[in-house]
């Protein structure tokens, strides 16, 4: 796929956001290509999570454009975005608390896609998914008995389980031992090989390392840099916006 | 709060019918249950239709508006026009339908509470307007002499739908078991797992490709337009009708009430509060408190609430489960 390679998947054109007077994202500009893993670093209330909600429809932009493969998105609805191929996992898991793990992914399988067919009909395939993630354990848990890595888990299990080419993972790995981020580095793997274009939220920087061919990096709602992961994470603005300014040494 | 196939809550419903069906057998002669198993009904279908929309995560405290206005509308149609109360009680039911748009067009981005309000102070709007335009709606006297429903005829057979009580039961039991239907699919088709999605979580149902404004409104139409219908049908059946009564709060109110003392996520949870509550209320509580009888429903409530937070319907189901 020479050439898939290289098309745009995803493109921000200048995005501003005003919460009430509060400028949260100023002048945003970036483009993913087909099949790349990207991921956007920066340290709280950077703007990460505000970026996921523009680009999945869920907050409209004061300024600017979101195109997704050449088509501008940025007025549309989430459902239609979902539709379109953008699936999503939220940082803090929002599970259907009153279905099954199965059923929260069956849900995703039958909505996911405009004509989903009937939910019945989704079992088999759920269960796969629900097997990757090894969630197969829990598939007849209610969700809302699951543990917090369990939901992150089912959160991505549910947006995979929309059949997106564009897949958006908010903090997938906050707070997990090496190990489990281990078997995410293997997932994430994974999932490019199945042709999907990753864009990856991570605060603590534990995975993007790892996997990303490239690192975004935000700070007070700007992008200050972007580029390989080793010259952004060397990068002194993105190292003095983790561990505050560095200051020159006290002399008399 | 799994929600369960019409399993145990409808054999005791069927129970229920069918002590109500066959009690007049065994004591002939007397319309009285008739009556009542008619009126049951009619408020079974008022509990189903609001619940419909309930289903969604939206409490409505203003049902009592599309009741009132299905009313008014079928009877006034009827009365300047001249059209059959077969085609005004459609009419009943779009005029309702009209203001369930309204609602959605002004109501659209309120929740919990603020809808609660929004929709329980709606109901002045159509009360204060029929109450006011004296010469269209002849004012707070209301409407009197409203035409019943006219005979219908089945070849040979002539049903009496205004007279025979026997027949306006039938009718009743028949208009309860559609919306019954509607309600069994707004729980358990694709239309169903949608409802739910959006009331467990809006946000996580829009991203995973649910329409949430069109869930949300295809509800409200349903409840607004079956609402309408049993206020027309009503309106025809009680032969009069005043804006202090058919946009008053037990209009509002008793829906809410059946359907929680029934079973709010159960498909025949409201029909089954609709068919214990009403009887026990006409029959038990009316002949031994003739002033206060109503309190019985205030009663309902807090012991249900206290007690069944899911309804009778689920805690009968889970009786049985564990047994």
């Amino acid at each position: 796929m020479g050439s898939a390679r290289n098309e745009v998947c995803l493109e921000l054109q200048n995005i501003q956001v005003h919460f009430e007077q509060v400028l949260v994202l100023k002048d945003i500009n970036l483009s993913i290509r087909d099949n790349e893993i990207v991921s956007i670093i920066g340290p709280n209330g950077a703007g990460k999570s505000t970026l996921f909600n523009i680009i999945c429809g869920l907050i409209r932009p004061s300024r600017g454009r979101v195109l997704y493969y050449g088509q501008d998105i940025t007025r549309w609805p989430p459902h239609r975005i979902c539709h379109a191929g953008i699936g999503r996992a939220f940082q803090i898991a929002r599970p259907f608390g009153g279905m099954t793990s199965l059923e929260n992914v069956m849900f995703a399988f039958c909505f996911g896609k405009p004509k989903g067919g009937q939910y019945s009909l989704k079992r088999k395939e759920a269960l796969r998914l629900l097997d990757l993630l090894q969630l197969s354990q829990k598939a007849d848990l209610l969700a809302r008995e699951l543990t917090c890595s369990e939901l992150r888990r089912l959160e991505a299990a549910r947006a995979l389980a929309t059949q997106p080419k564009l897949l958006l993972l908010d903090e997938i790995v906050a707070g997990f031992s090496p190990q489990v981020i281990d078997q995410w580095v293997g997932l994430l793997k994974t999932f490019r090989d199945q042709g999907l274009t990753l864009l990856i939220i991570d605060h603590f920087l534990s995975l993007t390392a790892k996997v990303s061919d490239r690192l975004i990096a935000l700070h007070h709602g700007a992008k200050i840099t972007e580029g390989e992961p080793d010259s952004v994470l060397s990068n002194p603005e993105v190292i003095s916006a983790y561990l505050g300014e560095v200051r020159q040494p006290y002399r008399e | 709060m799994r929600i369960s196939k019409p399993g145990l809550s409808s054999f005791l419903v069927l129970v229920v019918a069918s002590v109500f069906i066959a009690w007049p057998v065994f004591s002939t002669g007397s319309g009285i249950y008739y009556r009542v198993l008619s009126l049951a009904c009619l408020y079974g279908a008022l509990a189903l239709s609001w619940n419909i929309l309930a289903l969604t995560g939206s409490i409505s405290l203003g049902h009592a508006a599309f009741f009132g206005l299905g009313a008014y509308g079928s009877a006034l149609a009827c009365q300047y026009w001249h059209w059959s109360p077969y085609v005004t009680i459609f009419l009943g039911g779009i005029i309702g339908c009209l203001y369930g748009l309204v609602w959605h067009l002004t109501f659209r981005k309120l929740r919990g509470a603020a809808f609660a309000l929004a929709t329980l102070a709606s109901v002045e709007i159509p009360k204060v307007t029929i109450d006011n335009w004296d010469r269209v709606t002849s004012g707070s006297l209301g409407l009197i002499g409203i035409e019943g429903l006219p005979p219908v005829r089945l070849w040979s057979l002539t049903l009496d739908v205004d007279r025979n009580l026997q027949v306006q039961c039938f009718f009743l039991v028949l208009f309860a078991l559609s919306v019954l239907y509607i309600h069994v699919k707004a729980i358990s088709s694709r239309w169903g797992w949608a409802i739910r999605a959006v009331r467990e979580d809006e946000t996580a149902a829009s991203t995973l490709g649910v329409d949430v404004l069109r869930i949300r409104l295809q509800a409200l139409m349903a409840s607004a337009f079956l609402t309408g219908l049993g206020g027309a049908i009503y309106a025809h059946l009680m032969g009069s009708v005043e804006p202090a009564l058919v946009f008053g709060l037990h209009f509002s109110a008793l829906p809410l009430v059946l359907s929680i003392f029934g079973g709010r996520y159960l498909a025949l949870g409201p029909f089954l509060g609709a068919l214990i509550l009403y009887p026990a209320d006409q029959l038990i509580f009316h002949s031994w408190l003739p002033a206060g009888h109503a309190a019985l429903y205030g009663l309902v409530m807090v012991i249900t609430i206290l007690f069944f937070p899911h309804g009778i319907g689920e805690w009968v189901q889970q009786e049985t489960k564990s047994v």
